[in-house]
């Protein structure tokens, strides 16, 4: 609906947070002579102020507490009486299971606790091209010299200081980032390269010749650094991406059937081969996405909602109408975690969700939970989806 | 670019999530039409029950509050034209307020208001304040005086209570009111 739209461009303009084309949209709605009117008439402070009071004055407790119970299920007598032998069962087992657990606890001496899946956290390996492999981590900064670069490691970062030693073949680093991971990684010209988890990339310490190209299999986000003179080209098993200087999300984990890139800024150039060995390309602009199929080595472009697919690297999971299945096998790599499902109707049941990255685990469950459609278990990092029955 | 205009409700439950965001702001639109405050409350009240039985899964967050609006209009329209309340409103005021022009310039004010207002609302209590004595004219000096504190927390505050709304328009549209509990 339009008016809702425009109501909300206005009200981010008040408090000065508009974008560029977000403005141009305003600008246009505000063409009309009407509309500038109203316009004007929104920026009063004392409509606000009057609002605020308004909103005061209603009890909206009171209305939603009607609500809810207008809305809540009618429940038989015969399904109360269910309800309360479910809760006794509940009861009985959960104190069989905290009975059981003692005495295994005993049991070891070790005593073992009951885990915890926690998010991932910024973590990686990087080897060397000597071979030497240095463990990087969000709490100890360092600094590692080798030929042709200075790599510094602070705060979950990496960049790398190209020095002025004359280097005669490319020297390649590859930065590994372990499921339950992710780190940011600064290559010599500047472009900056999001990690996710279970990924591997691998770049020379300095750019040299016509072209600045590196391998990727797992996922990133790039913000690549402008130079029309060396394009920059990330090589994945599927397809390649060649580009100037723009900004683009690459998921390419070799075990998902379908990779693909997606570009936020800019222009970019995708390169395949068909199943008769023929190279194919394809021009993408901004928020297309490109899918590769693994099986049939088919592209497909689609316009899509960027967001989703780049909103890991701003530290959030996004789903929109995605099967729970695919949901949870898509936070598989960050939390570490296997995943379950009762029967394939569980599985196909689908879910909305925007959240942040950085919730243990648990919190994702109670999330999904509250839709009264499935019920997770977690036994250490296995997740056990079950279907709730009406 | 890509942030707002994201969210979908995907079951009748969700709604409850939302009662408390959209339920003052509806019914500020409401008495545009009805004017007692009993009225208008009831209304809405019927309106979100009439969505919470026809509701249909994944319908974009926009369209429901935008079926909220209509339903409001018309259950108020229809308030209108029966009976009593009919003798109270002048023949002209109805003829306007009956126009499809009224009803997206109301729908329009009053989410741009909600917007606001559920913005504001989340801000620690002093901010909320000096912000408030700030959209009623005051001058700096003088909310530092009213409120015993010195200038430069007033201005600080403010600094942060912009910043902080901005942060939270960002977000209005974007976040599932089911994750804001988290």
């Amino acid at each position: 609906m339009e008016p809702i739209r425009i109501a909300h461009l206005i009200a981010k303009q008040i408090t000065g947070n508009l974008t560029l084309a977000e403005e141009r949209e305003l600008n246009k709605w505000l063409e009309s002579e009407s509309h500038l009117e109203l316009y004007h008439s929104l920026h009063d402070k004392k409509k606000l102020e009057m609002r605020l009071q308004a909103y005061q004055a209603i009890d909206t407790a009171k209305a939603k507490e009607k609500y809810l119970k207008r809305v809540a299920p009618v429940r038989s007598l015969k399904l109360q009486l269910l309800r309360i032998a479910a809760i006794a069962l509940l009861v009985l087992s959960v104190g069989s299971v905290i009975y059981i657990l003692r005495q295994s606890q005993a049991d070891h001496t070790s005593g073992q606790q009951l885990a915890v899946v926690e998010p991932g956290q910024s973590k990686a390996t990087l080897t060397l091209e000597d071979g030497q492999v240095v463990e990087l981590d969000n709490n100890e900064s360092l600094t590692v010299k080798q030929k042709g670069a200075i790599i510094n490691n602070e705060a979950g970062k990496i960049n790398y200081e190209v020095t002025n030693e004359n280097v005669l073949s490319l020297k390649y680093n590859t930065l590994q980032v372990p499921r339950g991971g992710e780190y940011q990684v600064t290559l010599p010209d500047g472009t900056r390269v999001w990690v996710n988890s279970e990924t591997q990339l691998k770049y020379p310490v300095k750019f040299a010749g016509d072209t600045r190209t590196i391998e990727l299999s797992g996922e990133a986000y790039f913000e690549v650094a402008h130079n029309a003179k060396q394009p920059f080209i990330v090589k994945t098993k599927s397809h390649n991406i060649e580009v100037l200087g723009t900004t683009f999300n690459i998921r390419a984990y070799d075990d998902d059937i379908v990779q693909h890139t997606t570009l936020v800024e800019g222009s970019v150039q995708a390169s395949y081969f068909n199943t008769k060995g023929t190279k194919n390309t394809q021009i993408l602009k901004p928020e297309q996405q490109i899918q590769f199929n693994q099986d049939d080595k088919q592209a497909k472009l689609t316009t899509v909602d960027t967001y989703i697919y780049t909103a890991w690297k701003q530290g959030r999971f996004v789903f929109r109408d995605q099967s729970i299945e695919s949901i949870l096998n898509g936070m598989s790599r960050w939390y570490d975690i296997e995943i379950e499902f009762e029967n394939q109707s569980v599985a196909d049941k689908t879910f909305s969700l925007d959240i942040k990255r950085d919730a243990p685990f648990e919190k994702i469950i109670t999330v999904l939970e509250l839709t009264r459609s499935v019920e997770i278990s977690t036994v250490g990092n296995r997740i056990i989806v079950k279907e709730v029955s009406e | 670019m890509h942030e707002e205009h994201s969210t979908y409700i995907n079951s009748k439950h969700d709604i409850s999530k939302y009662f408390d965001l959209w339920y003052p702001g509806l019914v500020v639109f409401a008495q545009q039409f009805l004017p007692d405050q009993a009225d208008a409350e009831d209304v809405v009240q019927n309106a979100f029950i009439k969505l919470f039985e026809n509701f249909e899964k994944g319908k974009h967050i926009n369209v429901v509050k935008g079926y909220l609006y209509k339903t409001i209009r018309n259950k108020c329209i229809n308030l209108i034209k029966h009976e009593k309340v009919k003798q109270r409103h002048a023949q002209q005021a109805e003829k306007e307020s009956f126009s499809e022009e009224f009803f997206l310039e109301k729908v329009l004010e009053e989410e741009t208001m909600t917007a606001l207002v559920n913005a504001i609302n989340t801000l620690p209590n002093q901010c909320k304040e000096i912000l408030m004595l700030s959209l009623n004219g005051l001058k700096n000096n003088e909310i530092a005086e009213d409120l015993n504190i010195s200038i430069n927390t007033v201005k600080s505050q403010k600094l942060r209570s912009y910043r902080r709304l901005r942060e939270q328009l960002k977000d209005i549209y974007q976040i599932i009111a089911v994750l804001t509990s988290v």
